[in-house]
């Protein structure tokens, strides 16, 4: 047992290791724009309100009742921001399954050697994922830490009487996309992330299906994809097929979609377990 | 002992291994012949789990597969399977890390033998040389079988002696080694049993050296006359 979880650590610190050049890439992206954000934007701002207040004779405090004052949240709406977390999603969106077909398609076939350790198959699998996550919490930790940088240059940059002061907490908690991917309770964060490894999961499905069955997997996996979107939101279909949204209170309805979820999300671990077991080819 | 019983195998609906049984001992070099297609690749694959069966069954000492095989069988493949970023180090430091069965005196033996370097990157390597990393990065598991493919395709003369002469050495001793390959005429002195395959099945199965003694042919003379060649 105790080897076991020694040859997953190791295989984890691989995956790593293999991951942090494309982390680094991405890491960097988000901070160069999120420091050009920080620089570019309360400048912006400042010389559009000059501009606007002499063009419409406007005072500091009219300007500001009209247009409104800028903070780190007026930024977090700005490309700046937005940008490098749609790439960090989209980045590690393909990463799920780059890390997979690499081991196939590189100019070397490793998945010979991987398939060959003396250990369970699944521990491959689980290192792939957990690996993607790492990634993910890395560059969600990564985000914050330069907000929690950025109040503080927005805030020597921006003229007081412009300047509205939020703290990072605030930010994430009143932002368009923070609250979805910070969410600022335990049992909304754990739904998020669990949904999240859900798709992850099906995603490797697909996957593993077209590694065994080769193009016959595909339509498979397509069709097992669309069959777990259908039972995870099937709760919600039923309420609108009775024409009646009183059925079930919001809050039961949360839980039994992710209860459902997690259902596709066991289902999904035993076909790829049986996939890597019993079908895979190399 | 190694054994494949009757295992039958299906690319969509083409045959390629139907019924195949055999076995290779401890001890023996067992060759599997036969022309291109005929499914060897395929039955190597199998034994490792790399590829499933339709039907069929294959023992390990009398085991069937399961991830504690691979401390038991090493698989040398007709292909690099080391990543192409990894140094040699770095290749045996990998292979170290996950088997206990790793051989780290061999591992350096075997770097000297192939006259390789520790801080060579793979993705630098000739073909040949990356054929010796495959062989180097097998050979250095104290297993007690061998499965090669075809490990003298495509390399250069020097190398296919130095590889030959593996076949003579103590790295094979005791071992049961199962190798394919179409350059009979390299190991054929050394080869204790032969398989020849065509068209997925097994059509003869004799030991090499009774052949050469009570028939007066060789493997070569044997394929030939199977062939029609």
């Amino acid at each position: 047992m105790k080897k076991q979880l020694q040859y997953f650590i190791r295989l984890v610190n691989f995956e790593f290791e293999r991951m942090y050049k494309f982390l680094l890439g991405i890491m960097i992206i988000l901070i160069l724009s999120n420091f050009a954000g920080y620089i570019i934007g309360p400048l912006n701002y400042v010389s559009k309100a000059n501009e606007t207040m002499k063009l419409e004779s406007l005072s500091t405090t009219q300007y500001i009742e009209t247009y409104g004052s800028f903070s780190l949240e007026t930024l977090t709406r700005s490309l700046w921001i937005l940008g490098p977390i749609a790439l960090g999603i989209i980045g590690f969106l393909f990463y799920s399954i780059f890390i997979w077909y690499r081991e196939w398609l590189g100019k070397n076939t490793f998945i010979y050697r991987l398939l060959m350790l003396p250990t369970s198959r699944m521990h491959i699998y689980f290192a792939k994922l957990l690996i993607i996550f790492v990634g993910i919490f890395s560059l969600l930790s990564l985000q914050i830490i330069s907000l929690w940088i950025g109040s503080f240059i927005i805030s020597s940059l921006t003229p007081p009487e412009f300047f509205s002061a939020m703290t990072v907490s605030e930010v994430v908690r009143t932002g368009i996309i923070f609250p979805m991917i910070l969410p600022n309770t335990l049992e909304v964060f754990l739904g998020i992330y669990s949904l999240g490894l859900v798709a992850i999961s099906v995603l490797f499905t697909i996957i593993l299906l077209e590694r065994s069955y080769r193009i016959k997997g595909f339509p498979l996996g397509i069709f097992y994809a669309l069959a777990s979107i259908g039972f995870i939101i099937s709760p919600n279909l039923v309420s609108l097929i009775a024409k009646n949204n009183y059925i079930l209170f919001n809050s039961e309805l949360i839980i039994i979609v992710v209860i459902f979820a997690l259902i596709v999300g066991l289902v999904s671990l035993l076909i790829s377990r049986y996939l890597l077991k019993n079908k895979i080819t190399v | 002992m190694l054994e494949v019983i009757d295992i039958h195998k299906n690319f969509g609906r083409k045959k390629v291994l139907n019924g195949v049984s055999f076995t290779a001992d401890k001890g023996d070099i067992t060759c599997l012949i036969g022309i291109n297609g005929v499914g060897k690749t395929t039955i190597l694959n199998s034994i490792m789990n790399l590829t499933p069966i339709k039907k069929g069954e294959i023992l390990i000492d009398g085991q069937p597969q399961s991830p504690s095989m691979y401390n038991k069988i090493a698989f040398i493949p007709d292909a690099s399977i080391i990543l192409p970023g990894m140094t040699v180090q770095e290749a045996i430091d990998f292979m170290k890390d996950y088997y206990s069965v790793w051989n780290d005196k061999r591992a350096k033996d075997l770097i000297r033998f192939f006259r390789l370097k520790a801080t060579d990157k793979i993705q630098d390597l000739s073909k040949g040389n990356q054929a010796k990393i495959n062989l180097l990065v097998g050979l250095s598991l104290d297993v007690d079988y061998i499965l090669m493919d075809e490990p003298f395709s495509g390399i250069d003369i020097f190398t296919r002696e130095q590889i030959a002469e593996v076949f003579s050495s103590r790295l094979v001793e005791d071992r049961g080694v199962l190798i394919t390959t179409h350059e009979i005429a390299d190991i054929e002195h050394l080869i204790d049993k032969v398989v020849l395959l065509d068209d997925g099945a097994i059509i003869k199965e004799f030991y090499a050296e009774e052949m050469r003694e009570n028939e007066g042919m060789s493997v070569v003379d044997v394929m030939r006359e199977a062939f029609n060649a």
